[in-house]
């Protein structure tokens, strides 16, 4: 890389470009690498992103457990030995059909609803939803009256039962606020996968896609597109971004 | 008619101050608790992550419910202009914020984070009713208890019936909006239901009604005024009809749900008990039902009970026990029945027990903390009877009720 | 309605901030008395903060502020102002000295004013393995020289700006 004035503004320019042009779509398939591309650390999220996930529960093996140990040690996130009230953002279930018998396996998260319940409840603003559609609560301002957690269909957030000393930098968590899947903000914002995504490709399944369904180009906006993705309780209309196949 | 004298009460002699005393031990405990679940985290607590609101919840909107209800006194006396009332209105007020400032008191103490409590109140979501709740509890501590300033300041008594009527909108606001709390959580199948918020009204009727014949039966009892049978009987009588009133909310409460196929989970887990709701079940049924509904039904109504406190105060209390099961049932074993989430599939296995029942069982903290609101609220009221005078120094029959006379 | 939020909450940290200049302008008043705290100085030769040292003494907690609603709330994640580079910098990598301490970087002052703080509640008092910048230039280790220089003085004119409003917020 360059050290000079000019190339750096270049540089920076093309990557602001390319986000638009991709966003935009004026050119589609064409910038189709540079999206994975960080955003300028400067540069705040924007509406004409939404991430999201694509879980195939056909290729999630029951038993596999690679999504959850990543997210655990990626968040700095430590059990206790008590089920109960150990933090959770990521868990695996396994669900029978009553009538089929047939058996599937998949990861249960936040699906970073577009219309979020936890959001509206929220009594501080704590719980938000950001510009790109991730849903993340601002542990500064939350105040653990954990009414959040009575809201979420999904069960996907976990209160901080106790003391929690086993922290990362990128991921500050602390005793009585609430937590929940960040979709690894922290490594989004830098044009990185979330880690379960991460694992559960390197574990060799693939079954879970991460990107941006509102860019048709988006590996995920051409599967979602054929295959479909289904939202578990669509009838509450929240239209989630992390959407299933085979449920 | 007599003129109505409201007097203070000395407030010196060693059973007040026993009181004083053993309420104080109360709410030291509710504190210590509160140290202690913040300090170790809240897993020393009966709560979880699947019952995230236990019994100091359950504690707290009971009062908060009661605090409306108690000012159901004051409201008949001043907008319905109903005479006998009129007395014991400031009294009313009195019980009402102190309820309130009790249940307020054990929310707060049981946040993950109390020490945020001015976050709480800079910060506001304005699309939260919890946040729209803060406000409605604010702004009723400051109507009542203008509203009380106007009935004790004779210069200024002449408004005290406009105050009267803001204060009664405003608490039918409050009631609802706490019951929306509730309404509001879509997806748990106990919650679903636009009733939820007039139930609550309905509630707090007899709740809080409950608990004010009780603070005035004692409070008459202890200061040895002379309290006569024309005002207790009529209260007695308000009460029964309260009563009626919540049960059959109740019922229709139930029966709807089992119109609706999607809650008949739920209804089948609380009224026979599957799905391991055995405990919640009983409770609905023998708390709520037998001893928080017939059976005070029965005592108020029941021949050749008529004039007898004891009666009473044992039916009042029972309304209160049965409130206490009531909202456990809506609070607690509306969280424990398991969230639905993949209709036509049962859960073979999940690390969050997803699909499963949750057995809440309470821990001694929780249970402080809650009897520490109580407390609170009892000291506020010996403390405001002591200082103001919010009781009439007598309400004889003939003081209290001008036809009694000619009966 | 987030922006009235965040006046409020500026206005009440603008508050405290001044109640704390007045007594730090009375604890540092004239000659530096002999019990004011020692800030402990990053020990890798870099001689400047992200900003001159008074003007950090006097409203560091404002750039924090800002840095975290930007970065929570809209993902901007500059490094100038951000709490983890402070520690980074200022907190040697594998320090035993813990938030708390009287030798804490941010302790050192904390504790002196008595002004209690919980970032360090959820926050790392101290880098993370192989993120310290101790022993080397802390600015060349976030980026490249020259972009340093174009982001870091986009970023304090920015920045310096809103704490500006914030103190016009306050003074509403
Ligand atoms: S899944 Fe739950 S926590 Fe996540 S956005 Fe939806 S309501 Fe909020
Ligand atoms: S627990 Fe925190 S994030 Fe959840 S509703 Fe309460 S304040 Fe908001």
């Amino acid at each position: 890389m360059s050290n000079s004035d000019v190339n750096i503004s270049r540089r920076s320019f093309v990557e602001k470009s390319a986000t638009a042009a991709a966003a935009l779509t004026i050119a589609p398939g064409m910038f189709l690498h540079t999206v994975a591309e960080a955003k300028p650390a400067d540069q705040a999220v924007s509406s004409a992103v939404r991430w999201g996930m694509l879980i195939d529960t056909a290729k999630c093996a029951s038993g596999c457990t690679a999504c959850v140990s990543a997210c655990n040690t990626e968040n700095g996130i430590a059990s206790h030995d008590r089920p109960r009230t150990d933090q959770q953002w990521i868990r695996k279930v396994t669900l029978r059909d009553k009538q089929t018998k047939h058996e599937i396996s998949l990861p249960m998260l936040c699906q970073h609803c577009e219309k979020p319940p936890c959001v509206d409840v929220c009594p501080t603003g704590a719980s938000f939803k950001r510009d790109d559609g991730i849903v993340l609560v601002d542990r500064h301002i939350c105040i653990g009256c954990r009414y959040c957690m009575m809201a979420c269909p999904y069960k996907a957030r976990s209160f901080a039962h106790e003391t929690v000393d086993n922290t990362v930098d990128h991921q500050p968590r602390g005793k009585g606020t609430v937590e929940s899947c960040t979709m690894c903000v922290h490594r989004v914002d830098e044009g990185g996968t979330p880690a379960c995504v991460e694992a559960c490709s390197e574990a060799e399944h693939g079954a879970m896609i991460f990107g941006d369904i509102k860019n048709p180009d988006s590996e995920i906006s051409k599967q979602l597109l054929k295959h479909g993705g289904k939202q578990i309780r669509a009838d509450l209309g929240l239209n989630t971004g992390v959407r299933y196949r085979g449920i | 008619m007599k003129k109505i004298h409201l007097e203070q009460i000395e407030g010196k002699s060693t059973g007040y101050m026993g009181l004083i005393a053993l309420l104080g031990v109360f709410v030291l405990g509710a504190i210590g608790s509160m140290l202690y679940m913040e300090h170790e985290g809240h897993w020393v607590s009966g709560m979880d992550n699947q019952v995230v609101w236990g019994l100091p919840h359950v504690f707290a909107v009971f009062l908060i419910v009661a605090a409306s209800g108690a000012l159901n006194v004051a409201s008949i006396s001043s907008v319905f202009q109903k005479k006998i009332y009129k007395p014991l209105a400031p009294l009313s007020t009195l019980v009402a914020i102190s309820l309130l400032a009790g249940g307020l008191m054990i929310l707060v103490l049981d946040l993950g984070r109390p020490d945020r409590l001015i976050v709480a109140m800079t910060y506001y979501n304005f699309k939260s009713i919890f946040a729209w709740n803060m406000i409605l509890y604010n702004g009723f501590f400051v109507i009542v208890s203008v509203y009380a300033w106007l009935m004790l300041d004779r210069t200024v008594k002449q408004y005290s019936r406009y105050a009267g009527i803001a204060a009664f909108v405003w608490r039918l606001a409050l009631t609802t909006g706490t019951g929306a709390i509730f309404g509001f959580l879509v997806a748990r199948s106990a919650y679903d239901m636009a009733m939820m918020a007039p139930m609550f009204v309905i509630m707090s009727f007899s709740f809080g009604l409950a608990f004010f014949i009780l603070v005035l039966l004692a409070s008459y009892k202890g200061t040895g005024r002379p309290l006569g049978d024309v005002v207790v009987n009529r209260l007695r009588s308000l009460l029964g009809t309260f009563v009626f009133a919540t049960l059959y909310f109740v019922i229709v409460y139930h029966l709807s749900n089992l119109y609706a196929t999607e809650h008949h989970g739920y209804e089948a887990f609380i009224l026979l008990g599957e799905n391991g709701g055995e405990t919640y079940s009983n409770i609905f049924w023998i708390g709520q039902i037998l001893l928080g509904s017939l059976l005070p039904i029965a005592m108020i109504y029941a021949p050749g009970v008529k004039n007898c406190r004891k009666t009473l105060a044992a039916a009042s209390i029972l309304v209160i026990l049965g409130g206490f099961a009531a909202m456990y049932t809506i609070i607690i074993a509306g969280q424990a029945y398991p969230l639905e989430m993949f209709p036509g599939m049962e859960v073979i296995s999940s690390t969050f027990f997803d699909g499963a029942t949750t057995q809440y069982s309470a821990s001694l903290p929780e249970l402080l903390l809650g009897l520490g609101g109580i407390a609170v609220t009892l000291i506020m009221i010996a403390l405001g009877i002591k200082v103001l005078g919010f009781l009439p120094a007598t309400l004889e029959d003939s003081v209290a009720d001008p036809h009694h006379k000619a009966e | 309605m987030q922006q009235l939020n965040k006046r409020m909450h500026n206005t009440l940290i603008t508050i405290a901030g001044l109640a704390m200049l007045a007594f730090s302008a009375f604890a540092f008043a004239g000659e530096k008395p002999s019990f004011a705290p020692k800030v402990p100085h990053p020990t890798n030769g870099s001689t400047e903060c992200v900003q001159p040292e008074d003007e950090m003494k006097k409203n560091h907690m404002n750039y924090l502020l800002h840095q975290r609603d930007q970065t929570m709330h809209e993902g901007i994640r500059t490094k100038t102002y951000s709490l983890k580079e402070c520690i980074n910098c200022h907190v040697p990598e594998n320090s035993e000295v813990r938030f708390g301490d009287d030798k804490h970087f941010c302790s050192s002052c904390h504790n002196f004013t008595a002004v209690s703080i919980d970032c360090f509640q959820c926050h790392m008092d101290r880098p993370m393995e192989g993120k310290g910048t101790q022993g080397e230039n802390p600015h060349s280790a976030h980026t490249t020289p020259t972009a340093n220089k174009t982001t870091i003085s986009t970023d304090v004119a920015d920045t310096s700006k809103s704490v500006q409003d914030t103190k016009e917020a306050g003074n509403e």
